[in-house]
C-alpha cells in the first residue's frame, strides 16, 4: 500500500516568464479613466438627476388649485358689464330711483332732487314750453342745459310745444325699468340702444312717427333723421328702440348731443342728450 | 524597476521574486490551469504596486498576497463562470509536469477548501493559526478542514498517510 509523505508537497515555482511580466508592472501607467466614466462625474450626474426629480415633482404638485364651488363659479362669471349684443335686453328689475347724479360721476339713475321736482317740472313745461329734457345728468364737465336753461339751437322749439312727461326715467315711476349701468367710459364709441318712451300726456303719444335728429355742440348733424314707429307697451306707455351703432349714428360715451324730435302732427322738441354707455338709454319725450 | 516604492523593506522585484513562488502555488492550486492562474498572477503583483499597501514585516506582506490572489482567483473564477463549465476536461489540463516525487498531483483532486488548507499547511509552511487569520476562519474551521482534507487526499492516493 501507497504511503502518502505529505512533505513531497512541493511549492510549485512561478515560470521566469511570469516574472519577467510582473516585473514590467511600474512601467505601466494607469489609464485615466474617460471623463464619462469618472465617478466624480457619474455622482454629480445622478446627483443632477435626482434634484431635477425631486424640483419636478414639487412643481407637479403645487399645480393649480381645484376650482371654487360651481354656484362661486356661476357668481363670479356673470357679466358686470353687458355686451353690445345684450344692448336691448334690461338685465336689471325695476326699482325705485337711488342715487344721485353728483360731481364728476354722473348716473343714469334718477336724482333724489330730480325726482323730487318732477311735479314742479311738469308745470314748468308747461309755462315754458322749450324745456330740454334730459335723461340722465350731465357730466360736470361740460355745460348741459337743465330744465331751466332753454336750448334755442339749432332748432328752437316750437312755443307751442309743451312737455308734460318727467325728464328722468323712473323719476315718479318706481315701476320703470332700470337700465344697466356700467362704469362710464368716456370718449368711447357707444355700443347700446336708445329707448324712447313716451307717455300718454306726451304732445308726441298721439303720434304714429316720430323722426329724430342728433347734433352736435356746433349745430352739425350727426346723421340723418331716423324715423320710427313707437309701439304701444302694455304698461300704456309708447315705446321705441334705436340702435345708434348699427344705423351708422356714431355717438360717443361723454359727449352732450342735441336731439330734434318731430312728431307726425307737427309736433316738434328739442332735447340735450348726455350719452352715457348705459344700456338701454332711455329717452322720455 | 520598480521605481522607489518599498513594500517591507523589500524592492517591488525583490518582493517578486520572493513570493512570486508562493502566488503561483495559490493559483494554480485555485484555478488548476496555466493560463488562468497567470491572469491572477499578474493581478495581485499589479495591485501590490499601484495599492502599495503598508506592511508591518515580510510576513505580513506574504500574507497580504496570498490573501489578494485567493480574491483574484475567486474573482476571476466568478467573471468566467460560464467560460470555464463549458470547457471539457478542465481538471485534466494539468499546468506543470510533475515528477514522480512530487505528490502536488494529488492535492489538484481535493475539493478547493480542503486544498487551500491543505496547501498552505504543507507547502508554505503555515500553522494552524496563521492559516486562520489569512483564510478569515476559525482555528477549528481550519483544524476540521485539514482533518478531512488529509483522508481526502489518503482516499485519491489510495495509501496510508504519513503525518
Amino acid at each position: 500500500m501507497n504511503k502518502f509523505d505529505f512533505k513531497q508537497l512541493k511549492t510549485l515555482t512561478a515560470p521566469e516568464a511570469w516574472i519577467e511580466t510582473a516585473l514590467h508592472i511600474p512601467n505601466r501607467k494607469n489609464k485615466p479613466l474617460p471623463f464619462l466614466l469618472r465617478p466624480s462625474f457619474i455622482g454629480s450626474a445622478a446627483a443632477l438627476v435626482v434634484v431635477v426629480t425631486v424640483l419636478l415633482t414639487l412643481r407637479l404638485s403645487f399645480g393649480t388649485p381645484q376650482p371654487p364651488a360651481v354656484n362661486s363659479v356661476l357668481f363670479a362669471s356673470a357679466p358686470s358689464e353687458p355686451s353690445a349684443t345684450e344692448a336691448a335686453v334690461p338685465t336689471q328689475k325695476p326699482k325705485p330711483a337711488e342715487t344721485t347724479a353728483s360731481g364728476s360721476q354722473p348716473s343714469v339713475t334718477a336724482a333724489p332732487d330730480s325726482s323730487a321736482a318732477a311735479p314742479e317740472k311738469s308745470t314748468e313745461a308747461a309755462a315754458s314750453p322749450a324745456i330740454a329734457a334730459v335723461t340722465t345728468a350731465p357730466p360736470a364737465a361740460k355745460p348741459v342745459p337743465t330744465e331751466t336753461q332753454p336750448l334755442t339751437e339749432p332748432y328752437p322749439p316750437s312755443a307751442t310745444e309743451a312737455l308734460t312727461t318727467p325728464c328722468i326715467e323712473g323719476g315718479d315711476n318706481p315701476t320703470a325699468p332700470q337700465p344697466v349701468t356700467a362704469p362710464e367710459r368716456p370718449g368711447e364709441p357707444f355700443y347700446g340702444s336708445l329707448q324712447f318712451r313716451i307717455i300718454d300726456s306726451s304732445p308726441f303719444f298721439s303720434s304714429n312717427s316720430i323722426r329724430v335728429s342728433f347734433f352736435y355742440d356746433n349745430g352739425a348733424p350727426v346723421c340723418t333723421p331716423k324715423s320710427f314707429r313707437p309701439a304701444l307697451t302694455e304698461e300704456g306707455v309708447k315705446t321705441a328702440t334705436l340702435q345708434p351703432y348699427l344705423q351708422n349714428i356714431t355717438l360717443t360715451c361723454g359727449k352732450v348731443y342735441t336731439l330734434q324730435i318731430t312728431g307726425s302732427k307737427g309736433v316738434s322738441a328739442s332735447r340735450a342728450l348726455v350719452v352715457q354707455d348705459v344700456n338701454p338709454l332711455i329717452v322720455y319725450i | 524597476m520598480g521605481g522607489d516604492k518599498q513594500f517591507a523593506g523589500l524592492s517591488f522585484e525583490e518582493a517578486v521574486r520572493r513570493y512570486a513562488d508562493t502566488v503561483t502555488g495559490v493559483c494554480v492550486m485555485r484555478l488548476q490551469n496555466y493560463a488562468d492562474a497567470e491572469d491572477c498572477f499578474q493581478n495581485t503583483f499589479s495591485k501590490l504596486y499601484f495599492k502599495a499597501p503598508a506592511f508591518d514585516s515580510e510576513e505580513h506582506l506574504k500574507a497580504w498576497l496570498i490573501r489578494v490572489a485567493m480574491h483574484e482567483c475567486v474573482s476571476y473564477l466568478r467573471k468566467n463562470r460560464r467560460v470555464l463549465l463549458s470547457q471539457p476536461h478542465r481538471e485534466e489540463s494539468a499546468p506543470f509536469n510533475f515528477d514522480r516525487s512530487d505528490m502536488s498531483w494529488a492535492l489538484f483532486k481535493t475539493p478547493p477548501k480542503y486544498r487551500e488548507v491543505l496547501y498552505l499547511y504543507y507547502c508554505e509552511q503555515y500553522k494552524i493559526k496563521e492559516i486562520a487569520i489569512i483564510l478569515k476562519k476559525k482555528e477549528n474551521t481550519v483544524k476540521s478542514l485539514l482533518k478531512r482534507g488529509r483522508e481526502i487526499l489518503k482516499a485519491i492516493y489510495g495509501g496510508e498517510t504519513d503525518e
